[in-house]
C-alpha cells in the first residue's frame, strides 16, 4: 500500500514537473549540424510570456556574458553565428518585467560549435555522383576491351565536313563563335573542343578561320586548341595567332562585333557553339541574311528555339556535349557516352519511381521533397 | 593532373563543411578571379594591336571601323583616368549618352529579328511546324491585352478554358515547363559527364592535347 | 515573280519597317494599358505587400543598359511599391553596372519621396565573384561589401543596425538579365539560407524559370515588359511599362499578320504548283 502510495506520488510530481516545465516553457541550444562550424541554433517556447514581459537571452563565454537578443516573441528560433570553433557556449534566457525584475531564468548547454566532417544532408548527391562516376567510368573501360558503342547520326555534326567544303570552294572564310561565356563554363569548353576538330578540318582544306571571342582566357585556351589543330594537320605555317582574336568582354559589343565581322567578310559557314543568351537571334539572323550555312549548338534552353528557327543545324543541349566523342569516334569517348546515357535512363527511372511513390504514398513523397530541398 | 586536383578539392569541398577545406576552395576561387582579371589585360592588348594591325594593312573597308574601335577604346580609358575616375564628368557622359544608347539599341533589334525569324520559320510545313505555329499563335496573343479583349466574354463563365491568358499560362506553367526540365537535365548530366572526362584526363583536346 | 511569290519572300526590310512603325507610333501617343495579372507575377507583389511596415528588402540588380528596356521598369516598380509600404531597401549589384542603374533609379525617387540614403536605403555597389559573393553576404554583408558604394563603412549606416547577414533581409529581389543572376540567389539565398526570393528577368528567360516557381523556389517572377506592366498595374501606378504595352500589342498583332500573310500564301502557292503538275 505503501509502495503504491509512494508511486502514485512520483507520478504525480513527474506530471506536475512536466506540466509546470511546459507552462513555464522550453528553451533549447544546438550546434547546427553539417555547417562549417561556430553556430549554434536557439529554440524558445514560452507560453506563459505576457504582454508586459519581455524575453533577454544572453550568451555565456568563458565567464563572461552578453546580451544578444531581445523580443516579445512567445517562441521563436535565432541562430548565434561566428562562434569559436572548439568554444563552450552556454545560453541564458531570462524573462524581464516592465520594472527590470527578472521573472524566470532557464538556461540550455554548454554547447561546442563545432564543424561537421561531412554534410549528411548532401549524402544523397554523392550517391548520385557515385553511380554517374561508375557508369560512365565501367563503360570507358569496356570500351576498351574492344566493346563498340554504335552512335546515332546527328545531323549538325554531320554537315560540318560539308559546311567547311562549302566555304572553301567560294574561298570565303569560316566563322566560329565559342559563346559569350569563360572557359569555366563547361559549355564553352565543349565548344572549344568542337574548334579543334573544326581547325583540323580547316587546316587540310586551307579556309580561312575565323575565330573572334568575347574573353581572354578562351582565346587563349582557343589558340592553343588550334594551333595543336594545324601542327597536327601538318599545316603550321598556315596557323597564326590573330585567327583568334579578342573583341569585349560585353555582352552586345561583343554582339556588334560579331556582327560587324559577318556583314563585311561574310562567311560562307557559321559555327556559334557554346553558350549564348539574348544574342542568339541577332547572331543567327544576321548570318541568316548574308546566305551562310549555320550550324549553332547550346545548352540554354530558352536559346534554342532562336537557332532551330534561323540556323541550318542545331546541336540541342547534350548533343554539343556528345559532339567530341562524334566527331574523333574515339572508343573511350564512346564508351563515356554511352555511360551518360545509362546515367540518364538510371535518373528516368528513379524520377517514374518517385513521382508513383508521391502519388500513392504521399508521406514518402513528402520526404523525399523534404530531402532534396534540403541539400542547400 | 592540375586539373583533377583542383577539381578534386572542389569537389571535397562541397561535402567536407570544415573551415580548413572552404578556406582552400575559397582561395582557389579567389585566384581564379585574380587570374581573369589580369588576362583581361591580355585582350585589350590583343585587341588594340589587333586593330591597329587592320587599320593600317587590311582592307581597305574594314579600317574605318578598326579606328573607331581604337579612338573608342582610348578615349574612353582616358575619360575613366581622369579626376573622379569613373565619376568623372566624361566618364558618365560616355555612360548615359553613348554606351546604355547603344546597348540598348542593339538589343532592341530582337524585336526585328524575331518578327523577320518568325515569317520566316512558322510555317506550317508538318505536324508538329503547325502544333508550334498554333501554340505560338495562342501565347503570342495571351501575351498582350489583345487576347483579353478578345476572350474576355469566357473570363468567370464555365468557357474560363477558353480565355486565352489562362490558357498561356498553362502553356508556360505545364507544357513549356516540362520541355525545358527535360532540356535542363539532359544538358546538366551532359555537363557532369564533360567535367568527369575533363578530370580524369580523357578530354585533352581544351589544352589542345588529343 | 507573281505578287504571291514576292509575299511568301518578303524582303525583311519592309518587315523591320512596319514593326519599326508598329512600335513608334502607339508610343508617340502614351496610351498606358492595364493588363490581366497572372498568378506568378501577383505572389511576387503579395510576397512584399504581406511584409510589415519597415522591412528591409535586398534588390539585386544584375542587368546592364542594353536589357534596360524590359529590366529598368520593373525595377522601379518594385522599388515604388516598398516606398509605398516604407520598406527599407538594400541595393547591390552582380552585374558591374547594376548599381549605377540603381543610382539613377534613387537620384530621382529619393528628393520625390522624401528618402534618407543610410535611414530607408543604401547602395552598397558592386562586387565581382556572383555566387561566391552571395554565399559571402551569408556569413556577414561586411566580408564582401565593408563598405557602400560612396566608401562609407557600413556601421555608420542606420540600415544595418538591424541587418548583418542574408538571413536578416525580409526578402530578396534579383532583376537580373543572365549569368550571375536569379538562379544563384535562388540556389543560396532561398535554398541555404531560407530567404524569400523573387525577381525579374528579360521575356526571353522567363520560360526558364517557371520549374523554379512551380517547385517553391521562386516566391515569383516578372517577365519582360509585360511582367513589368502587371506589377504596375498591381500598385496601380502607370509608368514605362503599361505606356509600352500598347506598343507590345501592336508588334504582337503585326507578327501574327505576317505568320498568317506568310502561311497563306505557303498554301497557295503549294496549291497552284500540285494544281499545275496534275496538269
Amino acid at each position: 500500500m505503501k509502495r503504491l502510495l509512494f508511486t502514485v506520488i512520483l507520478i504525480s510530481a513527474a506530471f506536475f514537473s512536466l506540466s509546470a516545465q511546459e507552462s513555464e516553457g522550453t528553451f533549447t541550444a544546438e550546434d547546427v549540424k553539417y555547417d562549417s562550424g561556430g553556430s549554434v541554433d536557439l529554440a524558445w517556447n514560452l507560453p506563459g510570456l505576457e504582454e508586459s514581459q519581455t524575453l533577454e537571452i544572453y550568451r555565456v563565454f568563458n565567464g563572461g556574458e552578453g546580451k544578444i537578443i531581445q523580443s516579445k516573441d512567445l517562441s521563436g528560433r535565432f541562430s548565434d553565428r561566428n562562434l569559436k570553433l572548439k568554444g563552450s557556449y552556454s545560453y541564458v534566457l531570462r524573462v524581464v518585467n516592465e520594472d527590470g525584475t527578472v521573472a524566470k531564468e532557464i538556461s540550455a548547454g554548454p554547447v561546442i560549435p563545432g564543424a561537421s566532417l561531412f554534410s549528411m544532408k548532401r549524402a544523397i548527391v554523392l550517391a548520385a555522383l557515385i553511380i554517374i562516376f561508375y557508369l560512365i567510368t565501367h563503360y570507358i573501360r569496356a570500351s576498351r576491351r574492344g566493346i563498340e558503342f554504335p552512335i546515332r547520326k546527328i545531323p549538325a555534326l554531320e554537315s560540318v565536313d560539308e559546311a567547311i567544303g562549302r566555304a572553301t570552294e567560294m574561298g570565303k572564310p569560316i566563322l566560329f563563335v565559342p559563346g559569350i561565356m569563360d572557359i569555366d563554363d563547361v559549355q564553352t569548353v565543349a565548344g572549344i573542343i568542337i574548334l579543334g576538330e573544326v581547325a583540323s578540318k580547316t587546316a587540310a582544306y586551307d579556309a580561312t578561320l575565323n575565330v573572334p571571342v568575347s574573353r581572354s582566357m578562351v582565346m587563349s585556351t582557343a589558340r592553343e586548341t588550334v594551333k595543336e589543330s594545324y601542327l597536327k594537320a601538318g599545316r603550321p605555317d598556315a596557323f597564326h595567332e590573330n585567327m583568334i582574336h579578342y573583341l569585349t568582354d560585353d555582352q552586345f559589343g561583343y554582339v556588334s562585333g560579331v556582327d560587324g565581322i559577318m556583314a563585311r567578310e561574310k562567311p560562307a559557314a557559321i559555327f556559334m557553339l557554346g553558350t549564348f543568351y539574348a544574342e542568339s537571334l541577332i547572331l543567327a539572323e544576321t548570318g541568316n541574311s548574308i546566305g551562310a550555312i549555320q550550324i549553332a549548338g547550346t545548352a540554354m534552353p530558352s536559346q534554342l528555339p532562336f537557332f532551330i528557327a534561323a540556323c541550318d543545324y542545331t546541336l540541342i543541349g547534350e548533343e554539343l556535349y556528345a559532339a567530341s566523342a562524334y566527331l574523333s569516334r574515339q572508343p573511350h569517348m564512346l564508351g563515356a557516352l554511352k555511360g551518360q546515357d545509362m546515367a540518364k535512363l538510371f535518373i528516368m527511372i528513379i524520377l517514374i519511381i518517385g513521382t508513383i511513390l508521391t502519388l500513392l504514398f504521399p508521406p514518402v513523397g513528402a520526404w523525399i521533397i523534404n530531402v532534396f530541398s534540403n541539400i542547400g | 593532373m592540375i586539373t583533377a586536383f583542383v577539381a578534386v578539392i572542389m569537389i571535397v569541398a562541397y561535402f567536407v563543411p570544415k573551415p580548413e577545406v572552404s578556406v582552400i576552395r575559397d582561395d582557389l576561387q579567389q585566384w581564379f578571379l585574380i587570374v581573369v582579371t589580369f588576362t583581361m589585360v591580355l585582350g585589350l592588348l590583343n585587341l588594340l594591336f589587333v586593330s591597329l594591325h587592320k587599320a593600317r594593312k587590311g582592307r581597305k573597308e574594314d579600317r574605318f571601323y578598326n579606328w573607331v574601335t581604337i579612338v573608342s577604346l582610348l578615349g574612353t580609358m582616358a575619360a575613366g583616368f581622369l579626376k573622379g575616375g569613373i565619376n568623372s564628368p566624361a566618364f558618365d557622359f560616355i555612360f548615359n549618352y553613348i554606351y546604355i544608347p547603344l546597348s540598348a539599341t542593339i538589343f532592341s533589334l530582337l524585336a526585328f529579328y524575331v518578327a523577320s525569324a518568325s515569317f520566316r520559320a512558322f510555317r506550317a510545313k508538318s505536324v508538329m511546324a503547325t502544333i508550334l505555329l498554333i501554340t505560338a499563335f495562342i501565347v503570342m496573343m495571351g501575351r498582350v491585352p489583345l487576347g483579353d479583349w478578345v476572350t474576355g466574354w469566357a473570363q468567370g463563365t464555365s468557357l474560363d478554358f477558353l480565355y486565352l491568358p489562362n490558357i498561356t499560362n498553362w502553356i508556360m506553367e505545364v507544357m513549356n515547363m516540362a520541355g525545358q526540365r527535360a532540356v535542363l537535365m539532359g544538358a546538366a548530366l551532359g555537363l557532369i559527364a564533360t567535367g568527369i572526362k575533363i578530370i580524369l584526363g580523357i578530354e585533352r583536346s581544351y589544352l589542345g592535347g588529343e | 515573280m507573281s505578287f504571291l511569290e514576292k509575299l511568301d519572300r518578303l524582303d525583311r526590310r519592309i518587315i523591320f519597317l512596319i514593326i519599326g512603325v508598329a512600335v513608334f507610333v502607339p508610343l508617340l501617343f502614351r496610351v498606358p494599358i492595364k493588363v490581366v495579372q497572372s498568378p506568378i507575377v501577383q505572389d511576387i507583389y503579395e510576397g512584399i505587400q504581406a511584409l510589415p511596415e519597415g522591412s528591409i528588402i535586398l534588390l539585386s540588380f544584375d542587368y546592364d543598359p542594353s536589357t534596360l528596356a524590359e529590366l529598368q521598369p520593373m525595377s522601379e516598380a518594385v522599388i515604388k511599391h516598398c516606398i509605398q509600404k516604407k520598406h527599407k531597401m538594400v541595393f547591390i549589384g552582380l552585374w558591374p553596372q547594376g548599381p549605377k542603374l540603381a543610382q539613377g533609379i534613387m537620384d530621382e525617387m529619393a528628393p520625390r519621396y522624401n528618402l534618407q540614403y543610410g535611414v530607408d536605403y543604401v547602395n552598397l555597389g558592386y562586387k565581382t565573384g556572383g555566387l561566391v559573393v552571395i554565399s559571402s553576404l551569408g556569413s556577414a554583408i561586411s566580408d564582401p561589401f565593408p563598405t557602400d558604394m560612396n566608401g562609407t563603412p557600413l556601421r555608420e549606416l542606420p540600415i544595418f543596425n538591424e541587418v548583418k547577414t542574408l538571413r536578416d533581409f525580409d526578402y530578396v529581389v534579383s532583376m537580373s538579365a543572365g549569368d550571375p543572376g536569379i538562379k544563384h540567389w535562388v540556389m543560396i539565398a532561398k535554398d541555404r539560407f531560407k530567404v524569400p526570393v523573387g525577381g525579374g528577368v528579360t521575356a526571353v528567360s522567363a520560360p526558364a524559370f517557371y520549374a523554379y516557381y512551380n517547385s517553391g523556389q521562386l516566391e515569383g517572377l516578372m517577365g519582360g515588359l509585360r511582367g513589368a506592366a502587371e506589377y504596375e498595374t498591381l500598385i496601380d501606378t502607370p509608368g514605362t511599362a503599361s505606356y509600352g504595352m500598347s506598343a507590345q500589342n501592336w508588334a504582337h498583332l503585326m507578327i501574327i499578320l505576317f505568320i498568317i500573310i506568310g502561311n497563306s500564301t505557303m498554301l497557295i502557292l503549294k496549291r497552284r504548283k500540285e494544281k499545275s503538275r496534275v496538269r
